[in-house]
């Protein structure tokens, strides 16, 4: 898939995942890599993109094995945001699919 | 690559960022190593899902300089072009143009010999009719008929050969360009 269409989209599942319940780094590489083929490595020069920007704040919190682990939080600025990324995607793959149909129906 | 090894990398990728934010940088990746191998992954498997630290250390510039370093395409200086394009003519001169020129003649001979190939009826023929051949008609007849047809197959291929030879000498002359103006050949 093309580099730079992937990058948005996965700085949009960051954000919803993110949302959903505060992670650290590895945990969110995970859950992403699960389902998307990604170089995981890449997700954290996105994070800290986000975090520069304001979208998601960090904190430190103990774990029960090793050292601390630095977990990510989305901000209400990135709330906002998630949602306007929510809403263009809606629209982009709405008419992406109608052009599926289209397309394939010809070749029926 | 070993854990080590892909913090080194990305680090001396890194050196262009203070110490302070390239700590921070490299953070993230150790303790992404840390919990994998708690996680009883291997080391192998985690360096492999990380990824190229290449493209990781262009990804962490590119925010760092406030741009995408991509767009940044680097303009050379006509000085330097002059130079690179010495030295590509140099090179071609050198290693380029001899096996070049080989091929052509190749060609070209080739190309000869089809055409001998689908003219020889003609000479056979008349020849015969006119009794300056030692073989007697339908003899020239066939063999002339089976250089005709071997001909015109070797001129078709030739077609093809010609034409790759061409477009391929066409390619290298835009590479060239390309790198005379500093393009990634990419």
């Amino acid at each position: 898939m093309n580099v730079q269409f992937k990058k948005g989209v996965l700085e949009l599942c960051v954000l919803l995942l993110i949302s959903k319940k505060d992670q650290y780094g590895y945990e969110l590489a995970q859950n992403i890599s699960n389902k998307i083929e990604v170089a995981e490595g890449t997700l954290y020069p996105l994070l800290r993109r986000l975090t520069k920007e304001e979208y998601v704040t960090t904190y430190l919190a103990e774990s029960t094995e090793g050292p601390p682990r630095k977990y990510y939080s989305i901000t209400q600025k990135g709330l906002i945001y998630m949602n306007e990324l929510v809403l263009e995607w809606k629209q982009f793959s709405t008419a992406v699919s109608q052009f599926i149909e289209e397309g394939t129906k010809i070749n029926e | 690559m070993s854990r080590n090894e892909f913090l080194q990398t990305l680090n001396s990728l890194l050196h262009e960022v203070p110490e302070m934010e390239r700590r921070e940088m490299l953070y993230d990746y150790e303790e992404h190593f840390q919990i994998g191998l708690e996680n009883g992954k291997q080391m192998k498997e985690l360096t492999e899902e990380l990824g190229d630290p290449y493209t990781i250390a262009r990804d962490l510039l590119s925010d760092y300089h406030g741009t995408s370093i991509d767009l940044k395409i680097k303009k050379r200086g006509v000085g330097k072009k002059i130079w690179i394009g010495f030295g590509l003519f140099l090179f071609n001169a050198l290693f380029i143009v001899a096996p070049l020129a080989a091929i052509f003649a190749v060609l070209v001979s080739i190309w000869v010999v089809a055409l001998v190939f689908t003219l020889s009826p003609i000479v056979l023929i008349t020849s015969s009719v006119l009794g300056y051949s030692y073989e007697s008609l339908s003899v020239n007849f066939f063999v002339s008929l089976s250089l005709f047809s071997i001909g015109m197959l070797l001129g078709v291929g030739m077609l093809y050969v010609t034409k790759f030879f061409f477009i391929t000498i066409k390619n290298y002359g835009k590479f060239n360009a390309k790198v005379i103006r500093g393009e990634q050949a990419a």
